[in-house]
């Protein structure tokens, strides 16, 4: 009978307060928006909360002028992917012979892979640099690829491990009565079942290898090769910054990791609940 | 087997990425040959500055047809963070900006990360034009102290503070005279807050809220003398902060928080805040140096004008950022080349008509009257020699201390007796000799 009845004075009260939570959450993202559509002078006369007097595209242009941005799109994209998937790659494999396979120390191999990615990047950045230059990949992206990919994956490879743990030992053990060898019970039994899962690290090692500043910034100092938040970061003066540039420069960056958000948003929410039901 | 195929096509994909970009990526651009020139600089290519070395690079481009110029922009911020690290590579620029002070160039000059340039001052004359405490944070002992030693840095511009002030918002507090000492000064400010309006807008978060610690700098170099700010500047005589003119200025400095000069709640706002609410017409004052005097001009929707401290002995300015020759680079003729075209008169008077104080520009060649008698200005404050610098110079982490207690202060959680106790200690434990 609950069922059928109309919507109780409550459920709008906390429909209602979804809705002010919501706003809440997108409120920083629209003022961005909004000040990236601000002229100068309308934004230094109104401050960042007014409404726009008119609405333009000036500081886009600015933005444009200012920084390669193309350029520096393509090389996010290029190692934020290249990474996405080599570590999750590596993850796979390294977390089938820690979670499957029987290694002695195991658990001690987790806790340097978990100390690797809870060590501060500043720590880190002189045997990168130094490596860097050794192997000659320095001002290139692949320095960086190389690094977040070894990063990413360790942390994956602690994720994926444990997960693995959790699949039913009877179904290996009667995969490997029909026969299976180790390689195809990676393929075929556990990367189906653990689908969701990398497909979350993919999305994760995306957004988390875009975001990064520290170590890019070292190691691309070349403008061919600067990444988005690099790019962003030539905006700011010591005594003077362009707020509506950076404005509209914030939010060009931030479009890119909104659509792949977007594309993957299923496998997201799917990989999100897919340990939970067995 | 679709998913192994799959799999081996991946694999071939990604090794034929790799052999592509590897290619792209190695090349080496075997220099020492005079053909290339390397050059990485902060600034904003819209600034003055940025434009004076827009019109650089074409004659630099004239005079050597022949060679490579390779002009990159990086982020004031990036370059301050990973300075000794990108200077101590294999691949160094010829020519790099970098930022002044004890705890930034000083200690790239130190560690000999930097060619020294006193040889080639001499052979262009860029002491002539260099000249006097604009030249301070341009020289380094082999310690990394400033004031003195070998060159390292040529500076092209400088800066100093002012006020910029609201026509409008003066009339309407009855302010009819421009204040010309410092008890008038504050006269008008009372006449300000009087008439219900925040005399100076300021700022005091830890990150990025300089302005209080402008108000407070200004205040003891008001009453300082050359031989005090040296003292400190440059550590070389013992500074005691309970006496002039240090105690005196943040004694004032703490009447102006508790007479309401610069406002309240400052603990939380920026400078770029504080700019925003003097152009939005909330405050009669702003306290800045020449970083916003272009945008002050487009932007702001009424009369204004702007003066030094009233009534100071000296204001607080320095030279701008300076232009190093890494020990390591390459085509170091080429990067003197450089540096003296961004000292020539061509350029130096085109940074000064746009308003950017070139240190080495003939103010009499610009046109428009507010950038002439706002160059002129500065002409003046530089042939007197009473420019104070900035006050986190002479010592390491010294500007995230000071602007600590500045908050403190500015949330009145904090006496000036007791900021200067600590200033004491800090200072004297951080020189380090």
């Amino acid at each position: 009978m609950h069922a059928l009845k109309k919507h109780t004075p409550m459920q709008w009260v906390v429909l209602g307060l979804c809705g002010l939570f919501a706003v809440l959450m997108l409120a920083p993202f629209l003022l961005l928006v909004l000040n990236a559509f601000k002229s100068g002078a309308d934004y230094s006369s109104g401050g960042p909360i007014a409404w726009p007097k008119s609405f333009t595209l000036d500081a886009f242009r600015d933005y444009m002028s200012m920084v390669d941005f193309p350029r520096a799109l393509w090389n996010s994209i290029l190692i934020s992917t290249v990474v996405a998937f080599a570590g999750t790659g590596l993850a796979l494999i390294s977390a089938y012979a820690i979670g499957i396979g029987r290694v002695k120390g195991s658990a001690v191999i987790l806790a340097v892979l978990l100390l690797a990615t809870m060590v501060p990047h500043e720590a880190l950045i002189y045997p990168l640099f130094y490596g860097a230059q050794e192997t000659g990949t320095f001002n290139t992206v692949w320095s960086v690829i190389i690094i977040f990919t070894v990063l990413q994956a360790a942390f994956g490879t602690y994720l994926l491990s444990s997960v693995m743990s959790t699949v039913p030992k009877e179904l290996l053990d009667a995969a490997g009565i029909d026969g299976a060898g180790r390689w195809t019970i990676l393929w075929k039994i556990i990367l189906p079942v653990l689908r969701p899962t990398l497909a979350v690290l993919v999305v994760f090692f995306f957004i988390w290898t875009w975001n990064e500043f520290y170590i890019p910034v070292v190691l691309l100092a070349d403008a061919s090769s600067q990444t988005v938040p690099i790019a962003l970061s030539t905006l700011r003066g010591q005594h003077s910054i362009d707020i509506t540039t950076l404005n509209a420069g914030s939010l060009l960056s931030l479009l890119p990791t909104l659509v792949f958000f977007l594309i993957f948003q299923r496998t997201l929410s799917h990989g999100v609940t897919a340990g939970s039901i067995k | 087997m679709t998913t192994r195929r799959k799999a081996v096509a991946l694999i071939g994909a990604a090794a034929l990425s790799l052999a592509t970009f590897g290619c792209g990526g190695g090349d080496d651009s075997g220099g020492g040959d005079g053909k290339t020139l390397r050059i990485v600089q902060y600034e904003n290519p819209t600034s003055a500055q940025g434009q004076g070395w827009q019109k650089a690079l074409e004659i630099f481009k004239q005079k050597h047809p022949d060679v490579e110029v390779k002009f990159e922009q990086t982020s004031f911020d990036a370059a301050r963070q990973n300075a000794k690290i990108t200077l101590s590579g294999n691949d160094v620029p010829d020519v790099v900006e970098f930022n002044k002070g004890n705890a930034d160039g000083g200690q790239l000059a130190a560690q000999g990360l930097l060619e020294p340039l006193t040889e080639q001052v001499t052979k262009y004359g860029w002491d002539k034009k260099v000249t006097g405490g604009m030249s301070a944070f341009a020289k380094y002992d082999e310690d990394g102290y400033a004031g003195s030693g070998d060159w390292y840095g040529i500076p092209n511009i400088g800066e100093y503070v002012m006020f910029y002030y609201n026509k409008e918002l003066f009339s309407k507090a009855g302010i009819t005279t421009l204040p010309t000492t410092l008890d008038e000064f504050e006269a008008a400010m009372d006449k300000l807050i009087a008439a219900k309006i925040i005399p100076i807008s300021s700022s005091a978060a830890t990150s990025q809220g300089f302005n209080q610690m402008w108000v407070w700098y200004s205040l003891v170099s008001a009453q300082a003398n050359r031989q005090q700010i040296d003292d400190f500047m440059f550590v070389r005589q013992p500074v005691d902060f309970e006496a002039a003119p240090w105690s005196d200025g943040t004694k004032k400095f703490q009447e102006w928080i508790d007479k309401g000069y610069v406002g309240d709640k400052l603990g939380g706002l920026s400078f770029e805040q504080a700019t925003v609410n003097f152009l939005s017409g909330k405050a009669a004052m702003l306290i800045w140096n020449n970083g916003e005097f272009a945008r002050i001009r487009k932007d702001a929707s009424f009369d204004w004008d702007y003066f030094t401290l009233p009534g100071a002995n000296m204001t607080m300015g320095s030279s701008g950022h300076l232009w190093g020759v890494p020990a390591k680079a390459e085509n170091k003729e080429l990067a003197y080349e450089w540096i003296d075209t961004t000292l020539s008169p061509e350029v130096q008077n085109e940074i000064g008509k746009l308003g950017g104080l070139p240190l080495a520009g003939d103010a009499s060649v610009i046109t428009d009257p507010i950038t002439k008698k706002f160059t002129e200005r500065f002409n003046e404050l530089v042939q007197a020699d009473t420019l104070t610098f900035y006050p986190d110079y002479p010592v390491p982490g010294f500007l995230d201390f000071i602007q600590q207690h500045m908050q403190a202060m500015s949330n009145k959680n904090e006496t000036a007796d007791q900021y200067i106790d600590t200033l004491q200690k800090f200072y004297d434990e951080g020189k380090g000799k």
